[in-house]
């Protein structure tokens, strides 16, 4: 990156003209759409100078300072105010250099113009215009981002040089050895254990100039430092057993003294080396069993190492019993030993190298694979995979961060689900939807259910029912977006009440209606709770559905309604009661004939006569409702009903009943009197013609 | 020379697929230049014979020449080229090879109006005394001369040498690709473990770079993943997974974009490992189930960190994941849903898996031949991997991968740069001194070539570096 600004130096006339034209074609770019002449005039100019310019240059570069621009350390640009606005810009977008070179076309410089007018949001959305530029193959521009080669926040930084001092006191320096270690560091193989207790670092120093100075010329000073710490250790098991432990643990100290090129060469590339062809001998048979072996899983994990005393001393022991191999010059070639080719290679080669045409198909398949759909199937899947494994089994309750990734993976299926649904993809919705009903840890329960909620919201239910309306019954498309709402059917069966209540088309509502006989089947105890709503047509439609689902459940709340004020609602219910049938509809029934309005004792006792799965032992209410009827012109009518009701359904005691109205009083009005019975006697004849052949013709 | 689908920079223009039928047809091509070749010896140039064996091939070029400026047949080493792909040929066909180089022809070219009049007359010069011909100038003169315009030939000199430079030049900057990534993921894992979330650009930066490496020369970067350094190994595994994936990426002729994801979720499918606890993945002696428990987490813990990370393809998180779950009963972790892997996933597992396995020949005391992670991959087909992507994996990667050493019948031993079209075949460095001094100065040989039509050298067994005591890091860094 460019830092200082020094005095204008005489740059060519026509190193501006360039500069001047890619400005201008980057504000052009920026101000101007794409279908106005300006537009591609301005990126044509300045390529054409550019295109001129690396004929006999290399490259252009183009510096990028917070208010201008600079070629090759010098500032440039006479139309400073200009040069400023846009020179910011890019600045504040982390850019810091622009080099052009020899056989940059056209369209690459297009490219560069269209994405440097980008927002810094979108250009971060999309990994930087690095990134940006790769993809769409400008390969003859490269510019340079800011922090581009951090991936270390700053602190961070500080903490690992903080830790690095703290675990290294070995400095190429050297720390000044302890008074009274003996420091006899002889040139050759004399190993020097010194005081190694109590100094462990400055025992680490000597061992580290000891490899520097004895290693052989085909040895590496990490080989070497290695091959000292073998001795140091077989010097202990052999000479001071009796302190082994301290002695290797402060071994271990001194290892996690060195510098940390040596200690991780030493730790990780020797020490855990050995450790692991140790496993290795006795885990062969493994290998083949488990791909990738276990042993190769540990090994590929060991990112970190800060290595503990404790874990060092431990190798060291280990190392202690193996023997370091003097290392030879390899042989002459006619002497290499070779393991013969087994005879089945080219057999195997042969194989491998032919494609059947189903393998061929198979491939080009898997070539369509990384294109959006199959990424986001796959992500979708994964999330849901990751929700019950969020916490971590071997953790009694989840901590902090298994609640934050709990919640990240929550986020994301929540983002999927809108997706989804703005695309009108009912199938993958439904899969979310499932995929958060499933059981989680408790602690993770107050979170989904927040989730959950959310994506029940009327207005997502409102608009699939508005996707289903646009497709035939029966169709793809009508049938995904069914599933996904009998995954809500609460809510849907909720906002189908709502529609229906103020939908005006006829036909609108008869498909509501439909749906709500579908839905509804499995919601009565809601539809129960919405009878108490003020509207009379919302609650007619609700009775509407709890007659179709013929359910007990619903006959309680037909009982509720049976005794509504709204005389309209008491009708319907007896629709419902008809739908239901059976004797316990039947007993409703019965008490609505003594409903206060005529209309619905009409209705219901018109019902009665035709009620399904009711027989003569249900005929006494309606023997009652006669006894009580009184001989007068007003309530006639009725009374007929009635007795023709008892015909239909009556036994014996009915028709025994019926003979009352056979006797003509002369005291009371005989019209009336021979009309009714007129209707006993037909109302007998029912009967009898039904119980006559001793009850083998049932209802 | 690669046998790649493009040019260095630019995206992959054709399918696998695609690739695979003009290899057929560039083979079939081939076959009927040779037939005109041997025609040309048996018959007079207006024979009907040799005109409608011409014609044939004419008619090849022109539908070969539908969507390209040029015809252009390179022969390298004893191997065939159509512009950049390696294609496969009959051991019988190794003497028009010969016939080639031994006139000094490195390329062919056939261009836009070619007739088969000059076929034919190219056929009869090309049949002429090689001693004769360069008395008269050489063939390329010859033809030049003759008029035959639609033909060029190239000599062998230019082309090998233009092979060998762009070789050299893109293993130079395959080593520092390959350090560059293991810095990365180096730094990446710190920052991680830490909590903090890292930028994603640098990592996208050494990817486009690891893809841009790879399109331009696979092999030097594959060739890397072989030098198994084991301080920096737990960080070179996923840079070697990331160039194995992403090569076998190239191979089947993915995009750029497509390659670079693959790349990208290959670096960072072991990822989790960050969260095991440090006393269990550092423990000095065996795990016991309750650590290795541990350990097996680290998909779901990789998935998890990775769901969050801005810049990163959902991809990564999947193959993070997936790259375990393979259908044997061994696979984790275990879910209640039944799916298919996403391929990415399982050319990650693939190229986990043999980079596992070729690991693991450094430690056992006993050797393995390199062909036998081959051979153990092929025996877990359909369980631990497609079939059909273990196939191409290994068409990718060869029987005897880069960095395999060969005793050859003749006694020499060889070092395995390239490989060919056949995989028993590949192109070898001549080990001489075993010092590194070969790898500028010694003779890189294709093992296809031939002297009157019979091989010149054959591989007969494989060599242990380790027991050998040969560095193989001073020839393929």
């Amino acid at each position: 990156m460019e830092k200082e600004l020094g005095p204008e130096a005489p740059l060519a006339p026509e190193v501006h003209d360039v500069m001047r034209a890619l400005v201008s074609a980057f504000r052009t770019v920026k101000i101007y759409p794409p279908n106005n002449p300006v537009y591609s005039q301005s990126i044509k100019k300045s390529f054409e100078l550019l295109e001129h310019f690396l004929t006999t240059a290399q490259e252009y570069s183009i510096g990028v300072q917070k208010t201008n621009f600079t070629y090759q350390r010098t500032p440039i640009g006479k139309e400073a105010q200009l040069n400023r606005a846009i020179a910011q810009d890019l600045f504040a977008k982390g850019i810091r250099e622009i080099v052009f070179s020899t056989g940059v076309t056209e369209t690459e410089l297009l490219v560069l113009c269209q994405t440097l007018a980008l927002s810094s949001e979108d250009m971060a959305i999309k990994n930087g215009i690095s990134s940006i530029l790769w993809e769409k193959n400008a390969a003859h521009i490269k510019v340079t981002e800011a922090g581009l080669d951090e991936i270390i926040t700053t602190q961070m930084a500080m903490g690992l040089m903080d830790k690095t001092a703290a675990g290294n006191t070995a400095t190429t320096e050297g720390p000044a050895p302890s008074a009274g270690v003996k420091e006899r560091v002889l040139f050759g193989r004399t190993l020097v254990l010194g005081d190694l207790k109590s100094d462990p670092s400055g025992f680490a120093f000597n061992m580290l100039e000891l490899a520097k100075r004895t290693h052989a010329e085909d040895e590496s000073v990490e080989e070497r430092l290695y091959a000292l710490y073998q001795e140091a250790s077989r010097t202990i098991e052999a000479e001071h057993a009796e302190q082994g432990d301290a002695m290797f643990e402060s071994l271990g100290k001194s290892v996690l003294a060195l510098e940390p090129n040596f200690r991780d060469a030493l730790v990780a590339g020797k020490l855990y080396k050995d450790l692991d062809t140790e496993m290795a001998a006795e885990q062969q048979a493994d290998v083949e069993q488990q791909l990738p072996s276990a042993m190769h899983e540990i090994q590929t994990g060991r990112f970190s190492h800060a290595w503990t005393v404790q874990q060092v001393s431990t190798l060291l022991r280990k190392s202690a019993s193996k023997k370091a191999l003097p290392s030879t010059p390899p042989p002459p070639p006619d002497e290499v030993k070779a393991v013969p080719l087994s005879g089945d290679l080219p057999g195997m080669a042969k194989e491998m190298a032919e494609y059947s045409p189903e393998e061929m198909e198979r491939l080009k398949v898997l070539g369509a694979a990384g294109m959006e759909s199959d990424i986001i199937e796959a992500a979708v899947r994964t999330y849901i995979c990751l929700l019950p494994l969020a916490k971590n089994p071997l953790h009694a309750a989840p901590d902090e961060k298994e609640f934050a990734h709990f919640a990240s993976v929550l986020r994301q299926l929540e983002d999927m689900l809108n997706f989804f649904l703005s695309e009108n993809d009912y199938d993958h919705a439904s899969v979310i939807i499932q995929a958060l009903q499933m059981p989680v840890d408790p602690s993770f329960q107050p979170r989904l259910k927040e989730v959950l909620k959310k994506t029940r919201s009327k207005s997502v239910v409102k608009s699939t029912i508005g996707e289903l309306k646009k497709h035939p019954k029966g169709s793809r498309e009508y049938k995904s977006a069914y599933a996904y709402l009998a995954k809500l059917e609460r809510e849907t069966t909720e906002v189908l009440l709502e529609l229906m209540a103020d939908e005006q088309d006829r036909l609108a509502r008869i498909f509501y209606l439909d749906l709500l006989k579908d839905f509804g089947r499995n919601q009565i105890a809601l539809l129960g709770e919405l009878l108490t709503d003020g509207r009379w047509y919302f609650v007619r439609n609700i009775v509407n559905v709890l007659g179709e689902s013929k359910t007990d459940q619903a006959l309680a709340f037909l009982r509720k309604a049976a005794v509504h004020e709204n005389v309209r609602i008491r009708q319907e219910v007896i629709k419902g009661l008809l739908t239901v049938g059976g004797k316990r509809a039947a007993s409703i029934l019965a008490k609505m004939m003594q409903d206060e309005d005529v209309g619905v004792q009409e209705t219901a006792v018109n019902a009665y006569g035709d009620f399904p799965g009711i027989g003569a032992e249900e005929s006494r209410p309606l023997i009652e409702f006669l006894e009580g009827r009184s001989l007068k012109k007003r309530e006639q009518a009725l009374t007929i009903e009635a007795i023709k009701a008892l015909g239909k359904i009556g036994g014996r005691e009915a028709a025994d009943f019926l003979k009352r109205y056979a006797i003509i009083r002369w005291w009371k009005p005989r019209k009336l009197q021979k009309e009714l019975r007129v209707a006993a006697v037909h109302a007998r004849e029912e009967i009898m013609r039904r119980h006559g052949d001793d009850g083998r013709t049932r209802r | 020379m690669t046998d790649e689908q493009g040019d260095s920079r630019g995206d992959a223009r054709q399918s696998f697929y695609a690739k695979q039928l003009l290899i057929d047809s560039a083979r079939t091509a081939f076959q009927q230049l040779a037939a005109i070749l041997r025609n040309a010896t048996l018959y007079p140039e207006a024979h009907p014979q040799l005109l409608a064996a011409a014609d044939k091939l004419r008619g090849k070029i022109e539908e070969l020449l539908v969507e390209r400026k040029e015809v252009a047949f390179y022969l390298i080493s004893g191997e065939l080229f159509f512009e950049k792909i390696s294609i496969p040929i009959e051991q019988g066909l190794s003497l028009v090879l010969e016939q080639f180089a031994m006139r000094d022809v490195g390329g062919v070219v056939f261009m836009p109006g070619l007739t088969s009049q000059e076929l034919i007359r190219f056929a009869g010069f090309m049949n002429k005394d090689p001693g004769q011909l360069s008395g008269l100038g050489g063939i390329r003169t010859i033809i030049e001369k003759e008029g035959i315009r639609h033909i060029v030939l190239h000599n062998v000199v230019l082309v090998e040498k233009q092979a060998g430079a762009d070789l050299k030049a893109g293993k130079k900057k395959a080593s520092e690709v390959f350090k560059d990534a293991v810095d990365t993921v180096k730094e990446m894992a710190q920052v991680l473990h830490h909590g903090q979330l890292s930028s994603m650009r640098k990592v996208n930066s050494v990817i486009q770079s690891m893809v841009d490496n790879i399109l331009d020369n696979r092999d030097a970067l594959v060739g890397m993943t072989n030098l198994k350094m084991y301080d920096e190994y737990t960080f070179a595994h996923s840079v070697n997974t990331s160039i194995l994936a992403a090569a076998l990426g190239t191979f089947l002729s993915f995009d750029k974009q497509q390659i670079a994801a693959l790349g990208m979720a290959a670096l960072m499918h072991d990822i989790g490992k960050v969260e095991v606890p440090r006393e269990t993945i550092n423990k000095p002696g065996k795990l016991n189930d309750e650590e290795w428990n541990q350990v097996k987490r680290h998909p779901v813990e990789g998935a998890l960190l990775l769901v969050d990370i801005p810049g990163v393809s959902r991809l990564a998180m999947v193959a993070a994941f997936e790259h375990h779950q393979h259908g044997g009963a061994r696979g984790y972790p275990q879910v209640i849903l039944q799916y298919e892997r996403h391929p990415f996933s399982q050319i990650v597992a693939l190229a986990d898996a043999y980079e596992a396995l070729t690991a693991a020949r450094v430690y056992y005391s006993s050797q393995m031949p390199p062909d036998q992670s081959i051979r153990i991959l092929i025996k877990n087909r359909g369980i631990t991997s497609d079939p059909v992507l273990l196939k191409a994996f290994v068409n990718m990667v060869g029987i005897f991968p880069i960095g395999t050493l060969l005793k050859l019948d003749t006694g020499e031993v060889g070092l395995v740069m390239h490989q060919t079209r056949d995989l028993m075949r590949p192109r070898v460095l001549i080990l001489t001194r075993f010092d590194g001094s070969e790898k500028e100065t010694g003779q890189e040989i294709s093992l296809l070539e031939t002297t009157g039509g019979r091989y010149r050298r054959s591989p007969v067994g494989t060599i242990d570096p380790n027991t050998a005591n040969i560095n193989l890091k001073q020839y393929l860094a």
